[in-house]
């Protein structure tokens, strides 16, 4: 029962693109408290892996909503819509790539995750040859990557699939050999997360071909301990693999309704109509999904931080059409403000003169 | 230990849609937006001009411009394409 004077969620997407190298959340999910911040504040956060994903560390939280990035920009463009659950049955598919010994830290992890957290596992299934993960960094500075056999995941994806997962993990083994410098200066908090263009490649894949939930964790050999590691980067090197965090978003990630204009929308469901607000770093408004919210004329937040990109409303000749904030503790501000129906021009001094239309 | 599904389970009723050969390219292009193009076109905009070169599956602006002495947006957008 919803007491009458408590104010209705105001569903909010935050999206911090993976691989732009964002000041927060460009590490090992350091963008975690923001979002529970925005999820307080709206009631309702829909977002993404690379937000909630710390590798070992993870939270739940069940205001917040964990998308994959390639169901989030359908989302966001009202192609697709959002329906939660209470559980899904997460497939663990696995690269062929992966050595013996790393591939059983990864099923411990899945066990463990059944057994401490209670979550509805399986199968596991091993693509039919190695992915062959290969990463690039493109000329504005973030990351990307590519497969040699892209193929093979989806096989695999659709064996999942046909055998009851309703969600799922992918692990792929990625290079050990990234760039010693690239891999220092991201360590040292100061630099592009070279793995996750790559990751979000695998995944958008799995997602666009299947229409269910997603998340990739990389499959990489431990580091050596480093006593100048940023504390942002902190939570990948706990454990011996990055699969936990995924497991646990993906275990209540919502269905995703790939035709929401042939059926009914359902009570709880959520579609892109619903959005009040979303919520980016200021460099990146040029991603699809907050163009498309930019086109429902949906109010964007912009964050301000540093990033590889500048792609500022400026750029994008939209001032007067975002709110800016200094801070993700300023954007929930504003969020709040929008929840409760104050206008967020009335919270700043001087008011501006009321525009007369001649 | 987790159960592990075999080509003798029930997965190998599976009918495989996926096509034989998915290729992922990368790609840098830049555009100049036609004069008039409001921002809420944008997207759509940038959407067909991927397509020509195919199926995009991550994208972004990476940088946005106004060309000086004129109202021309020029972009940058790099994405990744499926090929197949």
């Amino acid at each position: 029962m919803t007491s009458v004077t408590e104010v209705k969620p105001l569903p909010t997407l935050m999206v911090v693109p993976t691989g732009i190298g964002c000041e927060v959340g460009g590490y090992a999910g350091d963008a975690l408290p923001s979002a529970r911040l925005l999820a307080a504040a709206s009631g309702c956060l829909i977002t993404h892996p690379n937000v909630m994903n710390g590798a070992a560390l993870y939270w739940r939280d069940p205001r917040i909503h964990y998308v994959e990035g390639y169901g989030l920009d359908r989302f966001a463009s009202g192609a697709w819509a959002l329906r939660p659950v209470r559980s899904q049955r997460i497939g663990l598919l696995l690269d062929a790539a992966i050595e013996p010994d790393l591939r059983l830290r990864h099923l411990q992890v899945a066990d463990g995750c059944r057994a401490t957290l209670g979550l509805d596992l399986g199968p596991v299934v091993t693509t039919d040859a190695p992915l062959g993960v290969h990463l690039a960094q493109a000329e504005s500075g973030t990351s990307w990557g590519t497969l040699e056999h892209p193929d093979a995941l989806l096989r695999a994806g659709e064996r999942l699939k046909a055998a009851g997962a309703t969600a799922i993990a992918v692990v792929a083994r990625f290079p050990d050999d990234m760039e010693t410098q690239a891999l220092a200066a991201y360590r040292h908090g100061d630099g592009v997360d070279a793995l996750a263009g790559a990751e979000a490649v695998i995944s958008h894949l799995l997602v666009r071909h299947l229409q269910v939930p997603c998340a990739h964790a990389p499959a990489l050999m431990p580091l050596p301990p480093d006593p100048q590691l940023d504390p942002r980067a902190a939570g990948e090197e706990l454990g011996h693999t990055f699969l936990a965090c995924v497991l646990v978003g993906l275990s209540r990630a919502p269905d995703l309704l790939t035709s929401p204009s042939v059926g009914p929308i359902a009570h709880g469901d959520l579609a892109a109509e619903q959005l009040g607000a979303v919520v980016v770093p200021e460099g990146a408004l040029g991603g699809e999904a907050v163009l498309a919210c930019q086109e429902r004329r949906v109010p964007v937040i912009s964050v301000a931080q540093s990033s590889v990109l500048s792609v500022t409303a400026e750029a994008l000749a939209l001032e007067g059409q975002v709110l800016p904030a200094v801070s993700y503790a300023e954007a929930a501000g504003l969020v709040t403000a929008l929840r409760e129906g104050i206008a967020p021009a009335a919270l700043v001094r001087p008011l501006l003169d009321l525009q007369e239309l001649r | 230990m987790l159960m592990m599904a075999t080509a003798c389970g029930n997965t190998s009723l599976t009918v495989s849609v996926v096509p034989s050969s998915v290729t992922l390219a990368f790609r840098r292009m830049s555009l100049v937006c036609p004069e008039g193009l409001s921002s809420a076109e944008l997207r759509r905009w940038v959407l067909e001009q991927l397509r020509r070169e195919g199926e995009p599956l991550r994208w972004a602006i990476t940088s946005a411009d106004l060309s000086s002495g004129t109202c021309m947006r020029s972009l940058e957008v790099e994405a990744v394409l499926i090929q197949s």
